[in-house]
């Protein structure tokens, strides 16, 4: 009997030694979630595709896989190492186990609510959900906290600085283009209707660039919303930003070559673009930092940033985030 | 109402038919007053009088094919409804039994998820829903020599349609959340919004041809009413007619389904609220079930395209529309 207990008791001490961490510290994640987690983090997992954009320049090393964005295989213009790192789908708990990470990190926006579903995964698996911001206007404060994080705040602070650069400049390209025509009309899909409304976490961008959103609509739940012709007709945009999430699939052809589209504004006076879309989307597709080389483009588009600076600064963009030199040649290929 | 001559009956529903073809031409999102309205209609006849470009977009591009496309695909899924009610002496029959629509869905979701064009969407979706039709008869040819040609029909139907939802649940599975999906889902529940002219070619050839055989072959869906053995004293080969009333249903669905998506309701209902208006004599019933399918769906989908800035897809509009439109012809009709 006593030799049982003795055994029982001793499988239970053994059980908490290794269920702890060596040392541990409190810390206050940017959603103001109290979270315990390891004093020395050496691998991490991202929550979802939006998050490993955002770990990748600042902790390649520590990632024990990406997220998997559906619909794409390979990403171009993005370091090969990011495509050889596995995937694992954050929904499935056992391969999340498999992973082993000291903790997931998870990519929101301030309006998210969704914290329900961090907690019930920190309660299936027991690994801690560190939760970042993801605006696209305080990046700079999101690498910060990775960087204090995780020990990486050398490597946080050249991000940080390219960051500071982009916004105190798109700061004053505002202040200087006050006025003037604003309406803009995203649409994705190869049709040109389907559309994230105004208010739109995907058009974040827009919001941030101060341009007006064309479709003053209910943003219904998925984000997207399907309009018809006579719709943009009447809004009459100036811009249109044709995206499509794959090449094959964009609209810029249709709204350009076709008769119904002809009339609008934005078709008259050839201010229609297709949003480049290599490795991530540039203004959305996953909202992430990717978007920052969104900024720098409608920078240019909008408020006339000139064209060199607009390459120099993708071209750094694509060095310091992705770790890729992007050659003129493949610079150009971009907007294609 | 059902002692007025034929004739006039007729007579009335296409001067109906041709009233709201016209009235519908006048309203949508884009505004165009009354005024506008009248001198663009005399500019068809006077080159003197000049228009704004916007106005003749909208109404010769936009709203026109539209409109057709609402009054067609009406009209052939009501009158395939009709034919196939009479041929399986069902009232619950719609045109969709024999899997038409859940094969149409799969080929659209798979050009969808391939990044097809819009053409090609429409030639998949049409490929696999005359497929997924081929396949039933076969089927039914294959498995139940001993049993009602009609039930083996139906039971083959229901699997062969429950297999291809099971496929579209598959596309939907994988596909891009951000972009495809949403652009299955919004087919599957039908619309017209990216509809042109040139989508209308084949249908209209279709709709025309379905209409003038299965009226003329009317009698004899009178005779099959009776039960196949009757049928088969009077003269008719029965398994040949059935299978060509089962192809000329399943071409007219297709070419319908293939461009406006899944469209529920009309090929169920529009025949029973024909059959209040004409009685159930097949070549009087198939024709006035066209024209009443066609100002249905025209009228549902006047409110689909205008009363919000988002487009209404087809298959809510026609159930929330559908269902108390049948009411009050069922209530009308038993006051007589």
């Amino acid at each position: 009997m006593n030799i049982i207990k003795i055994k029982i008791t001793a499988f239970m001490l053994s059980c908490m030694f290794f269920a702890m961490p060596a040392h541990s510290r409190t810390i206050t994640d940017m959603a103001g979630r109290t979270v315990s987690v390891p004093d020395k983090i050496e691998r991490i997992l991202p929550y979802d595709s939006k998050t490993s954009i955002l770990l990748y320049p600042v902790a390649f090393d520590l990632m024990a896989a990406k997220a998997k964005l559906p619909g794409t295989k390979k990403y171009s213009f993005i370091a090969e190492e990011y495509n050889a790192m596995p995937q694992v789908d954050i929904n499935s708990t056992e391969e999340v186990l498999a992973a082993a990470p000291l903790v997931v990190i998870a990519g929101v926006y301030e309006s998210d609510g969704r914290f329900e579903s961090f907690a019930k995964l920190e309660r299936l698996t027991g690994i801690p959900v560190v939760v970042v911001d993801l605006s696209v206007d305080k990046l700079d404060r999101t690498y910060r906290f990775l960087g204090n994080l995780l020990g990486r705040e050398s490597k946080a602070a050249v991000l940080i600085q390219f960051l500071d650069i982009i916004y105190k400049q798109t700061g004053s390209l505002i202040a200087e283009n006050q006025g003037g025509e604003k309406r803009v009309y995203y649409c994705l899909g190869s049709t040109g209707l389907m559309t994230d409304p105004a208010g739109s976490k995907h058009t974040e961008v827009l919001d941030y660039l101060q341009m007006d959103n064309a479709a003053k609509i209910p943003v219904p739940s998925g984000g997207h919303a399907t309009v018809n012709i006579e719709q943009i007709l009447e809004w009459n945009p100036d811009y249109i930003l044709a995206a499509g999430f794959r090449a094959e699939r964009n609209a810029y052809q249709a709204i350009t070559s076709s008769q119904r589209w002809a009339t609008v504004n934005a078709v008259k006076n050839q201010r229609v673009y297709k949003v480049p879309s290599r490795p991530y989307g540039w203004l959305d597709h996953p909202p992430s930092v990717n978007r920052i080389s969104g900024v720098i483009w409608l920078s240019g588009i909008f408020y006339r940033l000139p064209a060199d600076i607009v390459k120099k600064q993708i071209t750094d963009f694509y060095r310091l985030f992705y770790h890729y030199h992007l050659s003129e040649r493949e610079y150009k290929a971009l907007f294609e | 109402m059902r002692n007025l001559p034929y004739i006039i009956k007729f007579f009335m529903l296409a001067s109906v038919s041709l009233l709201l073809i016209l009235l519908s031409l006048m309203v949508g999102r884009y505004g165009i007053s009354f005024a506008e309205m009248v001198s663009f209609f005399k500019s068809l006849f006077a080159d003197s009088v000049s228009i704004k470009p916007q106005v003749s977009t909208v109404i010769l591009n936009v709203r026109l094919p539209r409109v057709w496309a609402a009054f067609l695909v009406g009209g052939t899924l009501s009158i395939t409804g009709a034919a196939y009610q009479g041929m399986f002496r069902n009232p619950m029959v719609s045109p969709s039994i024999l899997g038409v629509s859940a094969g149409a869905g799969f080929g659209a979701a798979l050009a969808i998820l391939l990044g097809l064009n819009s053409f090609m969407l429409q030639v998949s979706s049409f490929i696999f829903g005359t497929g997924a039709v081929a396949a039933v008869y076969a089927v039914s040819l294959a498995a139940g020599k001993k049993y009602d040609r009609n039930l083996t029909l139906i039971l083959s139907g229901l699997v062969v349609a429950t297999v291809f939802s099971a496929l579209i649940s598959i596309l939907k599975y994988i596909a891009d959340p951000d972009d495809t999906l949403p652009s299955i889902v919004y087919w599957l529940m039908g619309g017209l919004s990216g509809i042109e002219m040139a989508d209308l070619r084949f249908i209209v050839v279709i709709a025309a041809a379905g209409l003038i055989l299965l009226t003329m072959s009317g009698w004899k869906l009178d005779m099959m009413s009776f039960g196949d053995d009757e049928a088969k004293t009077m003269g008719i080969n029965v398994d040949r007619f059935r299978f060509w009333v089962i192809a000329a249903a399943t071409l007219l669905t297709a070419s319908a389904v293939s461009i406006s998506g899944i469209i529920g309701w009309v090929g169920l209902l529009v025949p029973h609220t024909a059959r209040m208006l004409v009685g159930s004599k097949n070549s009087v019933l198939l024709p006035a079930s066209f024209f009443t399918g066609g100002v249905f769906l025209l009228i549902v989908d006047d409110f689909s395209r205008t009363v919000a800035p988002m487009e209404i897809p087809l298959g809510i509009t026609t159930s929330l529309i559908g269902a108390p439109f049948f009411i009050f012809v069922l209530m009308r009709s038993s006051k007589d």
